[in-house]
């Protein structure tokens, strides 16, 4: 044991064991950083930067190829989130359309408690000449019949001519075979609407049988008559724009712009029933 | 003699260099790695790895040095690192001469138990009486700090090997 305390590599050891003790006494006291850690910083610092300096470009470009999967990925998914955005705001759109379609019908419904509605979509259009007819996404199973008028809350617009089990025809009010029984609103005048080759090309209809020396300005509202118990009394047909001389000089007829596009239809409310008021 | 101390002299350049890459990889931001708080410990492989394949200056005196290297990017007080690391140093290498055979497990299980006492010791003055904290979280950092240390600490002793046979050759 004395020649282990005696021998040299005992007496380095407690040498390096005094410098250490040395060291921490001397950090101890001293305000940091002692000049032995900035030596040692100095001597670290250059290979440290390198190191990073690699690592960082071998980590950047093995993250060019995991970057490039993961924008892959994520740009799939925001494409799957966009077409499902596009989803909700044309369902939005429908349901504010709808929406306010339901707003009208409801209206109408309180406006004319007399009627019994069913509300359709337009289904397709078919102008084709003088034929103006369009189909809806109704039919007999939802209680539509031949012969039942088709208006909206802006007017009148035709009437059914055909009805399949869930679809139905409508002949428009300026089709060529429509006559309707009508009221001069103003003046309480019978006249009849009606289509008209020339006419129903602009989208308008002729309003016939009016003599020459009837109360008829233009502006005047035409409204049904509900004469014949076909349709109800009171729709709004339209609103005289011209009033010319027929050719023979007996009597006149006017110009009527219906009061409904019926060339930007898109919902239309079928009048499955209503009230026969005197 | 002016020869063998010129080697002498350079061996303990290449031994203090490749300390200070060790520092460096165990501690710089690309290489750097923590598991459950702990982080890689190089020296205590390489310092015992000297102590087999060397001797009790090279392994105290370079081990002194890598306390004052790892206190560079610590908060432990300097000196401390240097005080272990170079007491081991001698410590093992004498025992190793008196005792073992050169042989790089027994190199590889010097750095581990250097490295387990070293955490220990610090788990129990500082992290258990100063901060209470608990044995299991305490055994974790141990337990991390082995594994991100040893499978590198290997290779660090077969480098030390390795060193010290070609200087052996060169000098024969």
């Amino acid at each position: 044991m004395r020649k282990l305390f005696k021998s040299k590599i005992f007496i380095f050891g407690l040498i390096l064991a005094v410098l250490a003790f040395g060291v921490m006494i001397y950090a101890f006291v001293s305000p940091s950083p002692t000049p032995i850690s900035n030596l040692m910083g100095v001597i670290v610092t250059p290979f440290e930067k390198a190191v990073n300096w690699v690592g960082d470009g071998v980590g950047g470009f093995f993250a060019y190829f995991k970057g490039y999967d993961d924008l892959e990925k994520e740009n799939e998914r925001l494409w799957d989130r966009i077409a499902e955005y596009e989803q909700m705001e044309a369902d939005y759109y429908a349901a504010i359309s709808e929406n306010e379609e339901l707003r009208k019908l409801a209206q109408l419904k309180q406006k004319r408690s007399d009627l019994t509605f069913e509300m359709c979509s337009v289904v397709s259009v078919v102008t084709e000449g003088y034929t103006s007819t369009f189909t809806i996404n109704r039919g007999t199973a939802d209680g539509i019949s031949v012969g039942d008028c088709v208006m909206t809350d802006a007017g009148f617009v035709g009437y059914i001519s055909s009805a399949g089990l869930k679809s139905a025809e409508v002949i428009t009010l300026v089709n060529i075979e429509t006559k309707i029984a009508c009221l001069v609103s103003r003046t309480r005048q019978a006249v009849v609407a009606e289509g008209d080759f020339v006419l129903s090309a602009d989208g308008k209809l002729k309003l016939s049988y009016i003599k020459n020396d009837a109360d008829l300005k233009v502006g005047d509202i035409i409204e049904t008559s509900g004469a014949g118990e076909n349709y109800p009394k009171g729709i709004i047909v339209g609103t005289v724009k011209e009033i010319k001389s027929e050719s023979h000089g007996i009597s006149q007829y006017a110009i009527i712009e219906p009061s409904v596009d019926i060339y930007k239809l898109t919902t239309v409310f079928v009048v499955k029933d209503f009230e026969i008021t005197e | 003699m002016h020869k063998q101390k010129t080697g002498v002299l350079i061996k303990c350049l290449v031994y203090g260099a490749l300390a200070v890459v060790l520092l460096v990889l165990q501690s710089s931001r690309a290489t750097g790695v923590s598991l459950w708080t702990a982080s890689a410990n190089f020296m205590p492989f390489l310092v015992a790895a000297l102590a087999l394949y060397e001797n009790p200056y090279m392994a105290g005196g370079v081990g002194f040095f890598a306390g004052l290297l790892l206190s560079v990017h610590s908060s432990t007080i300097e000196g401390l690192a240097s005080f272990w690391l170079a007491i081991f140093g001698v410590a093992y290498s004498y025992l190793a001469e008196l005792f073992f055979r050169n042989n790089i497990v027994l190199s590889i299980l010097g750095g581990m138990g250097c490295l387990a006492v070293g955490e220990l010791c610090k788990y129990v003055f500082y992290y258990m009486l100063v901060h209470g904290v608990g044995f299991g979280a305490g055994m974790l950092t141990l337990l991390g700090s082995l594994i991100l240390s040893v499978p590198f600490g290997i290779l660090v002793c077969y480098i030390v090997r390795w060193i010290s046979r070609k200087f052996s050759e060169d000098e024969r």
